[in-house]
């Protein structure tokens, strides 16, 4: 008979994620016997949303575990587009926090595509931009705290180490990150999301 | 696969359509076929579309009841191959719990060894001292539990299938086959019960052990050879543990010596109120559960029903127990009775009174539409998709 389902339901393998595997990702996480009730629970009943923040805090841990274990679901290295079904934008706001949690376990490389897929269109929300090479954005042989940003002519400086989100809705963008090559980009309702991490 | 959507925020005059799952959770008064088995090897004593009643003894059976040792050298502090010259009992011999079975008399006075239960005296061992006892085997009258009339009697496989009418209850998991006994209710819905109320007079028994089974309680209840046990959730770890996999198609049916059925979740939750009252009402009787299926049956049908129960025919291909109530998708409307599936007040039953047009911005950030429903105690304001619809 059908039945209403849910995101996770996608996933096979969610029951083998462990406990510690989710509590790492809590700020402030309940004793083990819990998560994993909790996580059960998801299980039996994936058509239902958090309630509270604490909720929400362990749907984005399991998210994490999932995209970690399954970046396939999420990210096409071929065509270099991060794709998030309509379905995890409603369920896992804001749009920010979605997409950061998405660059930091897929960790791509270079430019990609975030774009938001729903049944009849699929949306551009922002350009990631992951430089390639760590000595591209340091000066020789000493490692900067900063890093010089342009976009369209406008200067600023970002914290290395961080992933930033600016909010550019512009279709094109010229981007210039340290000493790398200024690139043509286009912006999103979300707009330019900048993985200064080192690699 | 129909998807649940958070937020349909439209025009608000637009009439939104929304949906939950419906799950069956009791079925009262069902057509149902109970299965009795001897407990080995044994003879039924009735025989097709004869009346019975729960005191009817429907078949008699004597188990093997196994074997038990004492080192009778060790208690006398005799050498091993002296011991069996002190038994007071031929070796094939009956003997009885309390009996003479040893007998040692010397400057310091007597010593004896009485026997710890009835017995047949097997073998000694000279090289050990041990003596190895065949316990004896008692005849066990299996009633019939319930009103109703013999559909079919298996007598080669000691099965004894009755027609009657229950009040089928369903949990969402559980473990363990066909058991059955009397029902004993030791908490309320939302105890915790404390392993100190699970003493060996409970053996057989089924009980309602309230909010959660914990494992230690679960373990001290095999031991002393409980038939099962009925709580609102267990912990996903020890449930796991047990059936290795949560996807109904792969879970191995495996028994660890007892029954258990979780009506609500994992982790402590309180008994739904539509499931406690009807186990309350039905305490003492003789009740059916079934683990693998987390299916509890409690037996409703009276003398009175027989007439109508001899008028009525099983279908064609029933399971003993009948089919699992599965899980539809239904429109929510006012007036519905539902369950709360997710915290807070999970496990909570109540019926739907009013449905929000709009919808309500979450802490989480998260957009829907509430749902108001009313509880016995108070009313409760929760999104439209953490409920189930449980009529």
């Amino acid at each position: 008979m059908p039945r209403l389902t849910g995101i996770f339901e996608h996933f096979a393998d969610i029951e083998t994620i462990s406990a510690n595997d989710i509590a790492q990702w809590i700020r402030t996480p309940s004793q083990t016997t819990s998560v994993e009730d909790s996580l059960g629970n998801r299980i039996l009943y994936p058509q239902t949303i958090a309630f509270k923040v604490e909720d929400l805090e362990m749907d984005f841990a399991i998210l994490r575990e999932l995209i970690g274990r399954h970046p396939e679901a999420f990210f096409n290295p071929l065509t270099k587009k991060i794709i998030i079904g309509e379905e995890y934008v409603t369920r896992f706001p804001p749009l920010t926090r979605l997409v950061t949690t998405l660059v930091e376990m897929l960790n791509p490389q270079g430019v990609i595509q975030a774009i938001v897929k729903s049944p009849s269109k699929m949306i551009q929300v922002a350009t990631v931009i992951a430089p390639y090479q760590k000595a591209a954005v340091v000066n020789t042989g000493v490692l900067q705290t900063n890093i010089n940003v342009m976009v369209n002519n406008k200067n600023m400086v970002l914290a290395s180490g961080t992933i930033t989100i600016l909010p550019f809705k512009e279709r094109h963008l010229k981007v210039k990150i340290g000493a790398e090559n200024e690139i043509l980009v286009a912006g999103g309702s979300l707009g330019l999301v900048l993985d200064l991490r080192s690699r | 696969m129909a998807w649940c959507w958070t937020c349909v925020a439209g025009n608000m005059d637009t009439q939104i359509i929304l949906k939950a799952n419906r799950r069956v959770r009791v079925i009262p008064n069902a057509l149902t076929l109970v299965k009795r088995k001897l407990m080995g090897a044994g003879k039924i004593l009735v025989s097709k579309n004869e009346e019975v009643k729960p005191q009817d003894i429907v078949g008699r059976s004597t188990p093997n009841a196994g074997f038990t040792s004492i080192n009778i050298a060790k208690k006398l502090g005799v050498d091993p191959v002296e011991g069996g010259g002190y038994l007071k009992r031929e070796i094939g011999k009956n003997i009885y719990e309390g009996e003479l079975l040893a007998l040692k008399t010397g400057f310091l006075g007597k010593q004896v060894i009485t026997s710890p239960t009835d017995a047949v005296l097997e073998y000694y061992d000279r090289s050990t001292g041990e003596l190895r006892m065949k316990l004896l085997s008692k005849e066990v009258p299996l009633p019939a539990g319930v009103n109703g009339i013999i559909e079919e009697v298996d007598s080669k496989n000691g099965e004894v299938f009755i027609k009657t009418l229950t009040t089928q209850i369903y949990g969402i998991l559980g473990s363990g086959r066909e058991r059955s006994g009397i029902l004993d209710v030791l908490n309320g819905s939302a105890g915790l019960l404390n392993e100190t109320k699970i003493t060996s007079s409970l053996s057989g028994h089924v009980i309602v052990a309230g909010s959660i089974i914990y494992g230690d309680a679960l373990r001290k209840a095999i031991s002393l050879k409980l038939a099962g046990i009925i709580a609102g959730g267990m912990h996903f770890s020890e449930y796991k543990a047990i059936v290795g996999n949560l996807n109904q198609k792969q879970k191995q049916n495996i028994d660890i010596g007892i029954s258990v059925v979780a009506s609500e979740g994992f982790g402590p939750i309180p008994i739904g109120k539509d499931i406690f009252s009807i186990l309350e009402k039905h305490e003492g009787s003789f009740v059916f559960i079934d683990g693998d299926n987390a299916m509890v049956s409690l037996p409703t049908a009276t003398p009175g029903n027989i007439l109508a129960l001899r008028k009525t025919a099983i279908p064609v291909n029933t399971k003993p127990g009948g089919e699992i109530a599965g899980v539809s998708i239904k429109d929510i409307t006012t007036g519905l009775a539902v369950r709360i599936i997710w915290p807070p007040f999970m496990g909570s039953v109540g019926k739907i009174i009013s449905i929000d047009r709009v919808p309500t911005l979450l802490e989480t950030g998260i957009s829907t539409i509430l749902v108001t429903i009313e509880t016995a105690q108070q009313k409760l304001k929760v999104p439209y998709t953490n409920i189930e619809i449980v009529e």
